[in-house]
């Protein structure tokens, strides 16, 4: 069992299989060999580990990327499909969904950030930007200039 | 807006999901935005014809038909040439209504003011239909590219144009750090004996020896001639040699004996062809690191296959993962013989003539040796014939096997009852790694409780296999559950099959695709029950 402890000092105790979905804790348990000593993990809330650590437990069967994987994945053609169970596991509030790509960033866990991600390009996809600005409560800082400029560079690709 | 949406990374890992049209919008949105979907746009696989849309209007027009308008001028390439350094993926597909693509190249290659069009381009697809457009890949080349993929259009020896095209693309191709190669035919047609002509072969041998770093081969089987695998098999780094299309009967024609270190590194290995020359092949290949093999077999008999599975077990003690099946003329010869036999309506003549072709686990008892074996892949028309003790020796052979998939769903199903029941699955239940079970089975029968409790004792007289240490060591804990695959085996009572399965496996799963409320399905369903409440 290992031992994790959150940025606001909760205590979590898991299975080594679950932890080690997490690149992250995976190699620092590598490093540190058998050890009772918690490992900290300051980047992280316990709400959010909790989250997380239900979707390795889910998940913990399954092989773990390979780098000829990650690689291939750069040259074939992405979807955003995203599997039943973690259609329904990722449900949550926007402030949550980001917390967790966050922490799967941090964590190193390749899947949970891509469906987290895929999640999100979901949600933009055929959006105006003035929507996406709404959806995200996001300024717009460019001047109208920039815009111009940005839109002239790339209407090459628009309705693509 | 949330601090995820300022950290550019983050912002890549989402735009990488969208398109070009849809990550010009979101690069719009704001200044944080702007940089990562610039960045995402250009590592997309742009199209060339959208690419086009950066050279002057009035230069090139594309609707239906390609146009080029007028000779091309240095200014020409104001708006291109800025962006080429950002471009990384390029992509060329020849729509069969378009025409007039080769004069677009000419004007492309008529005014060019750098030595690479695109100088970090790292991967390039490229399908044509036209044998001119063939030579139209060159002009994009970069000394960075990794990664190239052509579909030629197909050609016969005849073809002297197509030739000369493919020849002089080839002699012009510079590309020293490519790692990843497909060269493909367009709709290559079944069962016509027509491999490339010797002085095209010669060229793309030449053009295989100057790629040292090439890790991944995928060739059409038009590519597969002596000179060509002579080459390949002097490749100082390749791993992956996928041969795509039944290989002639002369491809290998007068292939010389290969050198002792004929494909020295090769690890993956897939082709189609008929066991004695994939017996001939796999003898040549000096790699011990050669672990998968996927092989399609050409041809329907048993012996021939066994021989060729002895040599592939020679060769490979590292082999990981066999994936066997035949090629789809194979089944469409069934379908005809089928019908022939149907007239007879002669249940022995029909198995006379069915047995040749039939596989046993005899056929792969030369594969025991190979210790490392995880997974066994069998897709074959017939059901196997499977001999008494063949699961034992299995699990006591292969102590990392995850995967035994042994034609479930057999595409001819005899009329004589499946060959083995629910309870010959026993010696599965000591293998420790086994994650994967797919057979055609007999879950009829029905089991009376002393039957349950001897699959029990069973297993308590014969406990786990011994292993090596180091052989243990890459084993993982048996806390999953199987996932077993019945494909058309025969069943009555899912009650009494889930209760079965669930005794052998502790938990196990059926797959999804199993037809609602057949009898599988409710095993499946049974099985989801925690198992307190199920038994």
């Amino acid at each position: 069992m290992v031992n994790l402890v959150t940025s606001d000092n909760e205590s979590f105790t898991v299975e080594k299989a679950v932890a080690s979905r997490s690149v992250l804790i995976k190699n620092m348990l590598e490093d540190v060999g058998e050890s009772d000593q918690p490992i900290p993990l300051p980047n992280v809330t316990a709400s959010v580990l909790k989250k997380v650590l239900e979707y390795c437990d889910h998940h913990k069967n399954e092989p773990m990327p390979t780098s000829e994987d990650l690689a291939a994945e750069d040259t074939r053609k992405r979807t955003t499909d995203i599997g039943e169970w973690d259609q329904k596991f990722i449900q949550v509030d926007q402030e949550m969904l980001f917390e967790i790509i966050l922490a799967a960033n941090y964590l190193d866990i390749k899947p949970l950030l891509d469906v987290g991600c895929k999640t999100v390009a979901n949600m933009i996809k055929g959006k105006t930007p003035e929507e996406i600005r709404k959806l995200f409560n996001i300024v717009n800082d460019f001047t109208p200039e920039e815009e111009a400029q940005i839109k002239k560079e790339n209407e090459w690709a628009e309705d693509r | 807006m949330h601090a995820a949406l300022h950290v550019a990374d983050i912002l890549f890992e989402i735009f990488k999901f969208l398109s070009l049209g849809e990550l010009t919008a979101v690069a719009r949105v704001c200044r944080p935005f702007a940089g990562p979907a610039c960045t995402a746009l250009w590592t997309n696989a742009i199209p060339l014809v959208t690419l086009l849309r950066l050279l002057p209007a009035d230069l090139i027009s594309c609707l239906n038909t390609v146009r080029v308008n007028r000779p091309m001028v240095s200014c020409d390439w104001d708006r291109l040439l800025p962006a080429s350094n950002r471009i990384q993926h390029i992509q060329f597909i020849e729509s069969p209504i378009s025409s007039g693509w080769s004069s677009v190249f000419e004007t492309l290659a008529s005014d060019r003011s750098q030595l690479y069009l695109f100088p970090n381009l790292r991967a390039l697809d490229w399908h044509v239909k036209t044998s001119s457009n063939t030579m139209g890949c060159i002009l994009f080349l970069s000394e960075r590219m990794f990664r190239l993929s052509i579909s030629f259009p197909d050609f016969d020896s005849d073809d002297r144009q197509c030739q000369y095209y493919v020849s002089k693309a080839f002699r012009h191709l510079e590309a020293r750090q490519l790692r990843y190669l497909s060269l493909d035919i367009w709709a290559p047609p079944e069962g016509v004996q027509d491999p490339m002509d010797p002085y095209m072969a010669q060229g793309t041998a030449d053009f295989l020896e100057t790629l040292p770093n090439l890790e991944i081969a995928i060739l059409a089987r038009k590519f597969i001639s002596p000179p060509i695998v002579e080459s390949l098999s002097r490749l100082p780094s390749l791993h992956t040699l996928r041969i795509k299309g039944r290989l002639f009967t002369n491809s290998l024609g007068d292939l010389k004996q290969l050198g002792p270190h004929a494909f020295a590194t090769l690890q993956s290995l897939e082709l189609t062809s008929t066991p004695p020359t994939c017996e001939r092949l796999m003898y040549s290949i000096s790699s011990r690191a050669l672990s998968e093999i996927k092989l399609v077999v050409h041809g329907n008999v048993a012996v021939q296959v066994h021989d060729c599975i002895l040599a592939i077990s020679a060769t490979c003690p590292h082999l990981h993962t066999l994936h066997i099946s035949p090629d789809a003329g194979y089944y469409a010869f069934i379908e005809s013989d089928q019908k022939l036999l149907d007239g007879y309506h002669n249940p022995e003549r029909t198995a006379r003539r069915i047995d040749p072709g039939r596989l046993s686990t005899a056929t792969f008892e030369p594969l025991l040796q190979c210790r490392e074996l995880r997974a066994l892949i069998v897709d074959w028309p017939y059901p196997l014939k499977i001999l008494e003790g063949a699961f034992s020796r299995m699990v006591e052979s292969w102590p990392l096997l995850e995967t035994l998939y042994l034609t479930p769903s057999p595409f001819f199903v005899l009329p004589e009852r499946p060959a083995i029941s629910l309870v010959d699955l026993v010696p599965f239940a000591r293998s420790l790694c086994l994650r994967k079970l797919a057979l055609f089975i007999d879950a009829r029968a029905e089991l009376p409780e002393q039957d349950l409790l001897s699959i029990e004792l069973d297993l308590r007289v014969h406990p786990q296999p011994t292993r090596s240490a180091s052989l243990l060591a890459q084993t993982r804990s048996r806390s999953q559950p199987i996932h077993f695959d019945p494909g058309k085996s025969w069943i009555s009572d899912p009650v009494h099959a889930a209760r079965v399965l669930a005794r052998l496996f502790g938990s196990a799963t059926l797959p999804r695709w199993v037809k609602k409320d057949s009898l599988w399905w409710k095993v499946g369903k049974l099985l989801d029950v925690p198992s307190a409440k199920r038994l």
